[in-house]
Protein backbone atom coordinates (compact mmCIF):
# COMPACT_ATOMS: atom_id res chain seq x y z
CA UNK A 1 0.00 0.00 0.00
CA UNK A 2 2.62 2.54 1.16
CA UNK A 3 4.95 1.66 -2.28
CA UNK A 4 1.88 2.02 -4.73
CA UNK A 5 0.47 5.20 -3.00
CA UNK A 6 4.02 6.51 -3.34
CA UNK A 7 4.31 6.08 -7.27
CA UNK A 8 0.90 7.14 -7.40
CA UNK A 9 1.35 10.80 -6.03
CA UNK A 10 4.82 10.80 -8.09
CA UNK A 11 2.97 9.95 -11.91
CA UNK A 12 0.42 12.42 -10.27
CA UNK A 13 1.41 15.31 -8.83
CA UNK A 14 2.55 17.47 -11.55
CA UNK A 15 -0.83 17.37 -12.93
CA UNK A 16 -2.49 17.51 -10.62
CA UNK A 17 -0.76 20.95 -9.27
CA UNK A 18 -1.31 22.56 -12.78
CA UNK A 19 -4.62 21.62 -12.52
CA UNK A 20 -4.73 23.57 -8.58
CA UNK A 21 -2.34 26.88 -9.78
CA UNK A 22 -4.32 27.25 -13.12
CA UNK A 23 -7.39 28.19 -10.73
CA UNK A 24 -6.20 29.23 -8.03
CA UNK A 25 -2.87 31.28 -9.54
CA UNK A 26 -0.63 30.72 -6.34
CA UNK A 27 2.11 28.76 -6.69
CA UNK A 28 2.33 28.32 -2.43
CA UNK A 29 -1.02 27.71 -2.20
CA UNK A 30 -1.35 25.13 -5.48
CA UNK A 31 1.11 23.02 -3.73
CA UNK A 32 -0.95 23.18 -0.58
CA UNK A 33 -4.34 22.02 -2.35
CA UNK A 34 -2.21 19.25 -4.45
CA UNK A 35 -0.92 18.10 -1.22
CA UNK A 36 -4.88 18.04 0.66
CA UNK A 37 -5.82 16.28 -2.63
CA UNK A 38 -3.48 13.52 -1.94
CA UNK A 39 -5.15 13.02 1.67
CA UNK A 40 -8.32 13.32 0.81
CA UNK A 41 -7.72 10.30 -1.74
CA UNK A 42 -6.51 8.59 0.60
CA UNK A 43 -9.71 9.04 2.87
CA UNK A 44 -11.96 8.47 0.33
CA UNK A 45 -9.73 5.76 -1.84
CA UNK A 46 -12.20 2.98 -1.93
CA UNK A 47 -14.52 5.14 -4.11
CA UNK A 48 -12.53 6.10 -6.93
CA UNK A 49 -13.99 3.31 -8.86
CA UNK A 50 -16.68 5.12 -10.06
CA UNK A 51 -14.57 7.35 -11.99
CA UNK A 52 -12.50 4.75 -13.82
CA UNK A 53 -8.90 5.98 -13.75
CA UNK A 54 -7.42 7.32 -10.79
CA UNK A 55 -6.52 10.49 -12.42
CA UNK A 56 -10.12 10.99 -13.10
CA UNK A 57 -10.74 10.50 -9.23
CA UNK A 58 -7.98 12.82 -8.44
CA UNK A 59 -9.43 15.38 -10.65
CA UNK A 60 -13.01 15.01 -9.02
CA UNK A 61 -11.03 15.66 -5.90
CA UNK A 62 -9.22 18.56 -6.79
CA UNK A 63 -12.17 20.53 -8.54
CA UNK A 64 -14.37 20.16 -5.46
CA UNK A 65 -11.02 21.34 -3.20
CA UNK A 66 -11.05 24.46 -5.51
CA UNK A 67 -14.91 25.19 -5.14
CA UNK A 68 -14.35 25.10 -1.28
CA UNK A 69 -11.45 27.34 -1.40
CA UNK A 70 -13.35 29.52 -3.04
CA UNK A 71 -16.21 29.26 -0.94
CA UNK A 72 -13.71 29.98 2.21
CA UNK A 73 -11.59 32.73 0.56
CA UNK A 74 -15.18 34.39 -1.04
CA UNK A 75 -12.77 35.94 -4.07
CA UNK A 76 -14.22 35.67 -7.62
CA UNK A 77 -12.30 32.91 -9.03
CA UNK A 78 -9.03 33.44 -11.51
CA UNK A 79 -8.84 37.19 -9.86
CA UNK A 80 -5.37 36.37 -8.20
CA UNK A 81 -2.74 38.72 -9.09
CA UNK A 82 0.08 37.40 -7.19
CA UNK A 83 1.97 34.99 -9.83
CA UNK A 84 1.42 37.67 -12.44
CA UNK A 85 3.23 40.62 -10.75
CA UNK A 86 6.27 38.14 -9.64
CA UNK A 87 6.99 36.87 -13.23
CA UNK A 88 10.27 39.00 -14.69
CA UNK A 89 9.55 39.03 -18.51
CA UNK A 90 7.10 41.82 -19.48
CA UNK A 91 5.56 39.99 -22.89
CA UNK A 92 5.20 36.97 -20.67
CA UNK A 93 3.14 37.93 -18.46
CA UNK A 94 0.98 40.41 -20.52
CA UNK A 95 0.29 37.23 -22.51
CA UNK A 96 -0.72 35.75 -19.10
CA UNK A 97 -2.82 38.07 -18.27
CA UNK A 98 -4.44 38.03 -21.24
CA UNK A 99 -5.03 34.40 -21.42
CA UNK A 100 -6.55 34.27 -18.13
CA UNK A 101 -8.61 37.41 -18.76
CA UNK A 102 -10.00 35.43 -21.35
CA UNK A 103 -10.95 32.36 -19.38
CA UNK A 104 -11.92 34.64 -16.56
CA UNK A 105 -14.76 35.62 -19.33
CA UNK A 106 -15.78 32.56 -19.30
CA UNK A 107 -18.30 30.40 -17.38
CA UNK A 108 -17.15 27.94 -14.26
CA UNK A 109 -18.02 25.00 -16.22
CA UNK A 110 -16.60 26.42 -19.27
CA UNK A 111 -13.44 27.18 -18.17
CA UNK A 112 -13.25 23.91 -16.46
CA UNK A 113 -13.52 22.09 -19.53
CA UNK A 114 -10.50 24.16 -21.04
CA UNK A 115 -8.69 23.46 -18.30
CA UNK A 116 -9.19 19.72 -18.45
CA UNK A 117 -9.10 19.40 -22.44
CA UNK A 118 -6.55 21.73 -23.23
CA UNK A 119 -4.35 22.46 -20.22
CA UNK A 120 -4.68 18.95 -18.74
CA UNK A 121 -5.34 16.80 -21.78
CA UNK A 122 -7.98 14.68 -21.09
CA UNK A 123 -10.23 13.28 -23.54
CA UNK A 124 -13.71 13.97 -23.63
CA UNK A 125 -14.63 10.86 -22.46
CA UNK A 126 -12.85 11.27 -19.47
CA UNK A 127 -13.66 14.33 -18.70
CA UNK A 128 -17.77 13.82 -18.91
CA UNK A 129 -16.54 11.29 -16.22
CA UNK A 130 -14.97 13.82 -14.10
CA UNK A 131 -18.00 15.93 -14.33
CA UNK A 132 -20.92 13.52 -14.31
CA UNK A 133 -21.98 14.96 -17.78
CA UNK A 134 -22.27 12.63 -21.31
CA UNK A 135 -19.91 12.60 -23.68
CA UNK A 136 -21.99 14.63 -25.95
CA UNK A 137 -23.06 17.55 -23.71
CA UNK A 138 -19.46 17.94 -22.70
CA UNK A 139 -18.35 18.33 -27.06
CA UNK A 140 -21.27 20.56 -27.14
CA UNK A 141 -20.46 22.76 -24.14
CA UNK A 142 -16.82 22.32 -25.08
CA UNK A 143 -17.18 23.48 -28.27
CA UNK A 144 -19.01 26.85 -27.29
CA UNK A 145 -16.32 27.49 -24.79
CA UNK A 146 -13.83 27.27 -27.39
CA UNK A 147 -15.99 29.96 -29.63
CA UNK A 148 -15.89 32.18 -26.83
CA UNK A 149 -12.43 31.92 -25.92
CA UNK A 150 -11.18 33.13 -29.43
CA UNK A 151 -13.44 35.71 -29.06
CA UNK A 152 -11.91 37.00 -26.30
CA UNK A 153 -8.18 36.36 -27.63
CA UNK A 154 -8.62 37.87 -30.42
CA UNK B 1 -6.49 23.68 -37.16
CA UNK B 2 -8.40 26.17 -35.00
CA UNK B 3 -7.87 24.12 -32.10
CA UNK B 4 -4.88 23.84 -32.58
CA UNK B 5 -4.12 27.80 -32.44
CA UNK B 6 -6.34 27.84 -29.61
CA UNK B 7 -4.21 25.86 -27.79
CA UNK B 8 -0.80 27.57 -29.14
CA UNK B 9 -2.41 30.77 -28.13
CA UNK B 10 -3.31 29.01 -24.31
CA UNK B 11 -0.18 27.81 -24.36
CA UNK B 12 0.87 31.86 -22.73
CA UNK B 13 -0.79 30.45 -19.66
CA UNK B 14 2.05 29.43 -18.46
CA UNK B 15 2.89 27.47 -15.14
CA UNK B 16 5.38 28.20 -12.25
CA UNK B 17 7.10 24.59 -11.38
CA UNK B 18 6.36 23.14 -8.58
CA UNK B 19 9.10 22.93 -5.78
CA UNK B 20 10.82 19.59 -4.82
CA UNK B 21 9.73 19.75 -0.91
CA UNK B 22 6.24 20.46 -1.74
CA UNK B 23 6.00 16.83 -3.19
CA UNK B 24 8.41 15.31 -0.40
CA UNK B 25 5.82 17.13 2.19
CA UNK B 26 2.96 15.55 0.63
CA UNK B 27 4.74 11.82 0.78
CA UNK B 28 5.42 12.54 4.67
CA UNK B 29 1.80 13.74 5.28
CA UNK B 30 0.76 10.71 3.68
CA UNK B 31 2.99 8.55 5.45
CA UNK B 32 1.91 10.21 8.39
CA UNK B 33 -1.53 9.01 7.44
CA UNK B 34 -0.96 5.56 6.62
CA UNK B 35 1.15 4.71 9.92
CA UNK B 36 -0.43 7.05 12.93
CA UNK B 37 1.83 5.22 15.32
CA UNK B 38 4.69 7.58 13.44
CA UNK B 39 2.96 10.85 15.52
CA UNK B 40 1.58 8.79 18.41
CA UNK B 41 3.88 9.28 21.27
CA UNK B 42 6.15 6.33 22.44
CA UNK B 43 4.76 5.16 25.49
CA UNK B 44 7.68 6.16 27.87
CA UNK B 45 6.81 9.52 26.26
CA UNK B 46 3.36 9.27 27.29
CA UNK B 47 3.80 7.78 30.64
CA UNK B 48 5.65 10.56 31.70
CA UNK B 49 3.11 13.09 29.95
CA UNK B 50 0.68 11.61 32.55
CA UNK B 51 2.62 13.80 35.33
CA UNK B 52 1.01 16.44 33.95
CA UNK B 53 -2.19 15.49 34.28
CA UNK B 54 -2.28 14.46 38.01
CA UNK B 55 -3.26 17.89 39.66
CA UNK B 56 -0.74 19.48 42.12
CA UNK B 57 -3.47 19.55 44.72
CA UNK B 58 -2.89 15.47 44.59
CA UNK B 59 1.07 16.25 44.90
CA UNK B 60 0.82 18.92 47.89
CA UNK B 61 -1.73 16.24 49.54
CA UNK B 62 1.24 13.07 49.09
CA UNK B 63 3.99 15.65 50.18
CA UNK B 64 1.60 16.63 53.18
CA UNK B 65 0.96 12.93 54.57
CA UNK B 66 4.55 12.39 54.01
CA UNK B 67 5.66 15.24 56.05
CA UNK B 68 2.92 13.94 58.50
CA UNK B 69 4.36 10.51 58.63
CA UNK B 70 8.10 11.78 59.36
CA UNK B 71 6.52 14.03 62.15
CA UNK B 72 4.69 11.21 63.92
CA UNK B 73 7.71 9.40 63.66
CA UNK B 74 10.52 11.50 64.93
CA UNK B 75 8.98 13.59 67.13
CA UNK B 76 6.15 11.25 68.27
CA UNK B 77 8.18 8.85 69.95
CA UNK B 78 8.78 11.99 72.90
CA UNK B 79 5.58 10.49 73.83
CA UNK B 80 5.12 6.30 73.90
CA UNK B 81 6.50 4.58 71.22
CA UNK B 82 3.58 2.17 70.41
CA UNK B 83 1.48 5.79 69.73
CA UNK B 84 4.31 7.31 67.64
CA UNK B 85 4.29 3.95 65.45
CA UNK B 86 0.39 3.86 65.56
CA UNK B 87 0.01 7.28 64.11
CA UNK B 88 2.87 6.54 61.61
CA UNK B 89 0.95 3.53 60.27
CA UNK B 90 -2.07 5.23 60.28
CA UNK B 91 -0.99 7.96 58.43
CA UNK B 92 0.53 5.61 55.65
CA UNK B 93 -3.04 4.70 55.25
CA UNK B 94 -3.69 8.21 54.11
CA UNK B 95 -0.91 8.69 51.72
CA UNK B 96 -2.35 5.83 49.90
CA UNK B 97 -5.97 7.33 50.17
CA UNK B 98 -4.09 10.61 48.74
CA UNK B 99 -3.98 8.88 45.23
CA UNK B 100 -7.28 7.48 45.91
CA UNK B 101 -8.88 10.46 44.97
CA UNK B 102 -7.28 11.23 41.41
CA UNK B 103 -8.04 7.36 40.50
CA UNK B 104 -11.99 7.87 41.48
CA UNK B 105 -11.99 11.16 38.84
CA UNK B 106 -10.76 9.02 36.44
CA UNK B 107 -13.88 6.62 36.77
CA UNK B 108 -16.45 8.45 37.14
CA UNK B 109 -19.43 8.47 34.84
CA UNK B 110 -19.55 9.98 31.92
CA UNK B 111 -15.65 9.49 31.53
CA UNK B 112 -16.36 6.16 30.01
CA UNK B 113 -18.15 7.80 27.20
CA UNK B 114 -15.41 10.33 26.43
CA UNK B 115 -12.37 7.93 26.46
CA UNK B 116 -14.15 6.01 23.37
CA UNK B 117 -12.92 9.28 21.33
CA UNK B 118 -9.36 9.38 23.36
CA UNK B 119 -6.34 8.31 21.54
CA UNK B 120 -5.00 6.55 24.48
CA UNK B 121 -7.61 4.31 26.24
CA UNK B 122 -8.64 4.82 29.72
CA UNK B 123 -6.60 1.40 30.89
CA UNK B 124 -3.54 3.33 29.62
CA UNK B 125 -3.83 6.29 31.74
CA UNK B 126 -5.07 4.49 34.51
CA UNK B 127 -1.85 2.35 34.71
CA UNK B 128 0.24 5.28 34.18
CA UNK B 129 -1.60 7.11 37.35
CA UNK B 130 -1.18 3.85 39.21
CA UNK B 131 2.37 2.93 38.60
CA UNK B 132 3.48 6.60 39.19
CA UNK B 133 1.71 6.60 42.74
CA UNK B 134 2.96 3.51 43.32
CA UNK B 135 6.66 4.58 42.41
CA UNK B 136 6.21 8.18 44.27
CA UNK B 137 4.85 6.47 47.46
CA UNK B 138 7.17 3.67 47.87
CA UNK B 139 9.79 6.06 47.05
CA UNK B 140 8.35 8.19 50.27
CA UNK B 141 7.81 4.75 52.27
CA UNK B 142 11.45 3.78 51.93
CA UNK B 143 13.06 7.30 52.27
CA UNK B 144 11.11 7.57 55.96
CA UNK B 145 12.17 3.83 57.05
CA UNK B 146 15.77 4.16 55.84
CA UNK B 147 15.77 7.99 57.46
CA UNK B 148 13.97 6.83 60.54
CA UNK B 149 16.47 3.83 60.89
CA UNK B 150 19.26 6.26 60.45
CA UNK B 151 17.99 8.65 63.48
CA UNK B 152 17.45 5.86 65.70
CA UNK B 153 13.85 5.84 65.53
CA UNK B 154 13.81 1.29 64.89
CA UNK B 155 15.06 -1.12 61.98
CA UNK B 156 14.75 -0.07 58.61
CA UNK B 157 12.40 -3.19 58.23
CA UNK B 158 10.36 -2.80 60.64
CA UNK B 159 9.83 0.68 59.66
CA UNK B 160 9.26 0.06 56.26
CA UNK B 161 7.13 -2.95 57.56
CA UNK B 162 4.63 -0.47 59.91
CA UNK B 163 4.04 1.49 56.96
CA UNK B 164 3.81 -0.59 54.03
CA UNK B 165 1.54 -3.26 55.45
CA UNK B 166 -1.41 -0.73 56.23
CA UNK B 167 -0.77 0.65 52.84
CA UNK B 168 -1.16 -1.97 50.71
CA UNK B 169 -4.33 -3.04 52.39
CA UNK B 170 -5.64 0.32 52.00
CA UNK B 171 -4.90 -0.07 48.41
CA UNK B 172 -6.38 -3.48 47.87
CA UNK B 173 -9.61 -1.85 49.51
CA UNK B 174 -9.31 1.52 47.78
CA UNK B 175 -9.21 -0.90 44.81
CA UNK B 176 -11.75 -3.10 45.47
CA UNK B 177 -14.14 -0.18 46.37
CA UNK B 178 -13.49 1.78 43.13
CA UNK B 179 -14.23 -1.50 41.29
CA UNK B 180 -16.95 -2.25 42.56
CA UNK B 181 -18.90 1.73 42.19
CA UNK B 182 -18.39 4.60 39.62
CA UNK B 183 -20.73 6.79 41.84
CA UNK B 184 -19.19 9.96 41.69
CA UNK B 185 -19.22 8.93 45.97
CA UNK B 186 -16.89 6.27 46.13
CA UNK B 187 -13.84 8.48 47.55
CA UNK B 188 -16.80 8.36 50.54
CA UNK B 189 -15.81 4.35 50.36
CA UNK B 190 -12.20 4.78 50.18
CA UNK B 191 -12.43 7.09 52.89
CA UNK B 192 -14.81 4.93 55.43
CA UNK B 193 -12.18 1.95 54.52
CA UNK B 194 -9.52 4.33 55.45
CA UNK B 195 -11.34 4.97 59.08
CA UNK B 196 -12.19 1.20 59.54
CA UNK B 197 -8.15 0.35 58.67
CA UNK B 198 -6.94 3.52 61.21
CA UNK B 199 -9.38 2.35 63.81
CA UNK B 200 -8.45 -1.20 63.41
CA UNK B 201 -5.34 -0.40 63.78
CA UNK B 202 -5.94 1.35 67.26
CA UNK B 203 -7.69 -0.86 68.77
CA UNK B 204 -5.03 -3.55 68.57
CA UNK B 205 -2.25 -1.05 69.98
CA UNK B 206 -4.89 -0.72 73.06
CA UNK B 207 -5.96 -4.24 73.23
CA UNK B 208 -2.59 -4.80 74.70
CA UNK B 209 -1.08 -7.01 71.83
CA UNK B 210 2.65 -5.48 71.51
CA UNK B 211 1.69 -5.13 67.74
CA UNK B 212 5.16 -2.85 66.99
CA UNK B 213 7.55 -5.31 69.14
CA UNK B 214 10.03 -6.96 66.80
CA UNK B 215 8.15 -10.62 67.58
CA UNK B 216 5.09 -9.72 65.73
CA UNK B 217 7.13 -9.01 62.36
CA UNK B 218 5.95 -11.93 60.40
CA UNK B 219 2.17 -10.47 60.96
CA UNK B 220 2.88 -7.56 59.39
CA UNK B 221 4.92 -9.29 56.58
CA UNK B 222 2.00 -11.96 55.93
CA UNK B 223 -0.67 -8.48 56.19
CA UNK B 224 1.81 -6.38 53.63
CA UNK B 225 1.57 -9.65 51.49
CA UNK B 226 -1.61 -9.73 51.36
CA UNK B 227 -1.88 -6.09 50.62
CA UNK B 228 -0.04 -6.82 47.66
CA UNK B 229 -1.73 -9.88 46.53
CA UNK B 230 -5.40 -7.34 46.75
CA UNK B 231 -3.81 -4.82 44.90
CA UNK B 232 -2.40 -6.54 42.03
CA UNK B 233 -5.19 -8.17 41.49
CA UNK B 234 -7.79 -5.67 42.34
CA UNK B 235 -5.57 -3.80 39.77
CA UNK B 236 -5.83 -6.40 36.96
CA UNK B 237 -9.91 -6.27 37.53
CA UNK B 238 -9.92 -2.48 37.20
CA UNK B 239 -7.67 -1.98 34.61
CA UNK B 240 -9.67 -4.69 32.09
CA UNK B 241 -12.57 -2.79 32.99
CA UNK B 242 -11.50 0.60 32.40
CA UNK B 243 -10.04 -0.78 28.91
CA UNK B 244 -10.82 0.30 25.65
CA UNK B 245 -13.88 -0.45 23.61
CA UNK B 246 -12.87 -4.47 23.15
CA UNK B 247 -12.86 -4.79 27.28
CA UNK B 248 -15.75 -2.90 27.17
CA UNK B 249 -18.20 -5.13 24.55
CA UNK B 250 -16.66 -7.81 26.21
CA UNK B 251 -17.78 -7.13 29.70
CA UNK B 252 -21.23 -6.05 28.36
CA UNK B 253 -21.39 -2.69 29.40
CA UNK B 254 -20.69 -1.29 25.64
CA UNK B 255 -22.93 1.95 24.51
Amino acid sequence: MKKEMEEIIRENYGDIYKYCFRHLNRKGEAEDMTQEVFLRFLTHREQYREYGKIKNYLYVIAGNAVKDYWKKHREQPGRAEEEDEKSGDMDEVLERVRVRAALDALEEQEREMIILRYYQELRIRDIGRIMDMPPSTVRLRLKKAESKLREQLA
Amino acid sequence: MRQRKLKKELAGYTVPDFGPEGLENTLEAVQNVLHPERERMAKGQFFLDQLRFIRMGTWARKAGVAFLMIWCLFFGRTRTEGTALTLFSMTAIFLCLSGAWELGGLLRPGLLELQMTARNSLDRILLARLVLFGVFDGMVLVGIALAGSAFGCGKSWQLLLYSAAPYLAAAGGFLTILNRGREENAFLGCAAWSCFLCGALYCLTISGWKLYAESAGPVWLGAGLAGVAATVWKSAELLKKAGGNRNEINIGASV
